[in-house]
């Protein structure tokens, strides 16, 4: 056996290397069949009681069988006892290991999650990195939704939340990110919110949570700001409206972003700093006055663009509209919402842990003074000149 | 730094089972050859666990936050499952086989151990026959507790019983081995 030892570890590595070219590490992922679940109380118009409606997408290997998958629903008094109940009625073996994406019903997320969120955490079997998401419909809805593509809808499901996580500029929610700020005093839990639009699944808004239960919602252009202003490094692009040299223009930038937060304890009020460090490029700048006839725009007008006092004036155009735009949420969830929802307490905990522990922290933040200083630079970039 | 030290010496009464292995030395150093360098070796051994532990707690700590990690029994396994690895997908699994081979080395050397010291009080002959009550013994131990706090339970007994094998025993022998010499002395 020694002597075949050192053969081994290259044998491995040039079959490894071979097999790429057959299944590369995404057609790998996607040969496990994601599990999709989801969670919600409902009312036993029988016995009067509240009971766990689970909904599981469970795959069909028959080569025969007319479906691929089956969306199974079991109620119970817990979610545990459904797994048991779900066992008297379904043929296919649930394998908690393929467990892929979470859905939590809206009227279980209002009236607390924590439950939930316990089992998904206690279960050995279940990883840590399953995406989270709030059912902004009925959840029946969505685990019904025959999606045209995609074999079934945790598929579906599992690729949305991948590449919205990656490349739409908003927060990660799986099980660890939301069971973490479930869990740490102070802080504040959000979770996209889903719903069923036409023929499409879409991520609408996100919830944000105070403890285990959902009390609020932001829109998404809201949630990119909030994950900027959380301390986040982002990468996106953004789209404002400028005027350059007396022309009304869109201007779109793919901006680098990242806010470096410090929290200061003045006078007995804390003052929160924020400095936000942007770099990036210019994407296109859409003249707005040639959007309804194209046909006429002069083309000429764009190598004013070009100049170096424009590009100034496209980056004083994206901080004013950070800066707009994050005092307006700030402004929101001090006054509205009364909330941390950026979790800065995070910085305070770090300087003063014993003394933000004993104290209520959001109270702090309605009354906290907020600077914000922005830093931009946009190049102008790209192969034609 | 505000944490008082009454509990830090309450937490090292728990971790102590950690650091429980160092006494096997008693029983290990007459079969050390160069044993002009065995104490720089055990120092240096002892500090790579401590240093691996306290990496592994502020890692732990880190990703999980100081609330978080209380809730966890196992929170090393739990930073695991919040990774990510492409293909690989259970990145805690492949851990877990690694540490089955590593955390099989202190038991062995434990048998190894109880059984030599067996031989020696029992006058047994051969080492077959001391390796085999040892065993048994374990056996029996490990049926006891019903549930992971009940052991845990008992691996702080044998913590603390450790520490003070390893931090008694050695001043008592030097006490006697002092008394014993002015005696002789006499």
């Amino acid at each position: 056996m020694k002597k075949y030892r050192k053969v081994m570890l290259p044998f491995i590595i040039i079959s490894a290397i071979f097999q790429t070219g057959c299944w590369d590490s995404k057609a790998l992922e996607n040969l496990n069949i994601p599990i999709a679940a989801g969670y919600e109380i409902v009312e036993n118009t029988v016995t009067n009681k509240r009971e766990m409606e689970v909904y599981s997408v469970i795959p069909v290997f028959y080569k025969k069988a007319p479906e691929k998958y089956i969306v199974d629903i079991t109620r119970g008094d817990l979610t545990g006892k459904t797994r048991v109940k779900r066992m008297n009625h379904l043929s296919e073996k649930l394998s908690l290991g393929s467990f892929q994406i979470a859905i939590l019903g809206n009227e279980l997320s209002k009236k607390g999650a924590g439950d939930v969120l316990d089992i998904l955490t206690r279960t050995p079997e279940m990883k840590s990195t399953i995406p989270i998401a709030i059912a902004d419909c009925d959840i029946k809805d969505i685990f019904q939704f025959a999606p045209d593509n995609y074999p079934n809808v945790g598929i579906y499901l599992d690729a949305l939340f991948e590449n919205a996580f990656k490349k739409s500029y908003i927060p990660v929610s799986d099980v660890y990110h939301f069971n973490l700020a479930l869990n740490t005093k102070g802080w504040h839990a959000i979770a996209p919110m889903i719903r069923v639009q036409g023929n499409k699944i879409v991520i609408n808004k996100y919830g944000i949570f105070k403890e285990d239960k959902m009390v609020y919602d932001i829109t998404i252009p809201e949630t990119q700001i909030l994950y900027l202003l959380s301390g986040n490094p982002s990468m996106g692009i953004w789209t404002y409206d400028v005027v350059l040299d007396g022309l009304p223009c869109t201007v779109s930038v793919e901006m680098n972003n990242k806010t470096k937060i410090t929290v200061k304890k003045e006078e007995g009020t804390y003052r929160i700093y924020l400095i936000i460090n942007c770099k990036g490029k210019i994407v296109e700048i859409v003249p707005n006055e040639n959007l309804e006839s194209m046909d006429k725009f002069d083309e000429g007008k764009l190598d004013k663009f070009k100049k170096e006092e424009l590009l100034k004036d496209i980056e004083k155009g994206y901080k004013n509209y950070i800066k707009s735009n994050a005092k307006a949420l700030i402004n929101k969830a001090q006054n509205e919402f009364e909330m941390d929802i950026f979790n800065w307490v995070k910085f305070a905990q770090a300087k003063w842990r014993k003394d933000i522990d004993d104290l209520n922290w959001d109270e702090c933040f309605t009354k906290a003074d907020i600077v914000i200083d922005i830093n931009a630079t946009i190049n102008l970039v790209g192969e034609k000149i | 730094m505000k944490t008082p030290l009454n509990k830090f010496l309450m937490a090292a009464v728990t971790t102590s089972f950690s650091y429980t292995g160092f006494e096997y030395l008693f029983i290990l150093y007459p079969f050390v050859k160069n044993k002009k360098g065995a104490l720089k070796y055990s120092i240096a051994a002892n500090t790579i666990g401590v240093l691996t532990y306290g990496y592994v707690t502020i890692m732990c700590t880190i990703i999980l936050g100081p609330y978080l990690i209380k809730q966890f029994v196992w929170p090393t396994v739990t930073v695991l499952k919040t990774v990510d690895v492409p293909v690989i997908e259970r990145l805690e699994f492949i851990f877990i086989l690694l540490w089955v081979g590593i955390g099989v080395r202190p038991l062995t050397n434990q048998h190894f151990e109880v059984s030599y010291f067996l031989m020696q009080v029992m006058n047994i002959k051969k080492f077959k026959n001391a390796a085999i009550p040892p065993v048994i013994r374990s056996t029996i131990i490990a049926a006891i507790p019903q549930s992971i706090s009940e052991t845990f339970k008992y691996s702080n007994y044998v913590g603390i019983l450790g520490m003070g094998i390893g931090v008694i025993l050695p001043v008592l022998l030097l006490f006697l081995s002092l008394f014993f010499k002015r005696s002789k002395q006499k």
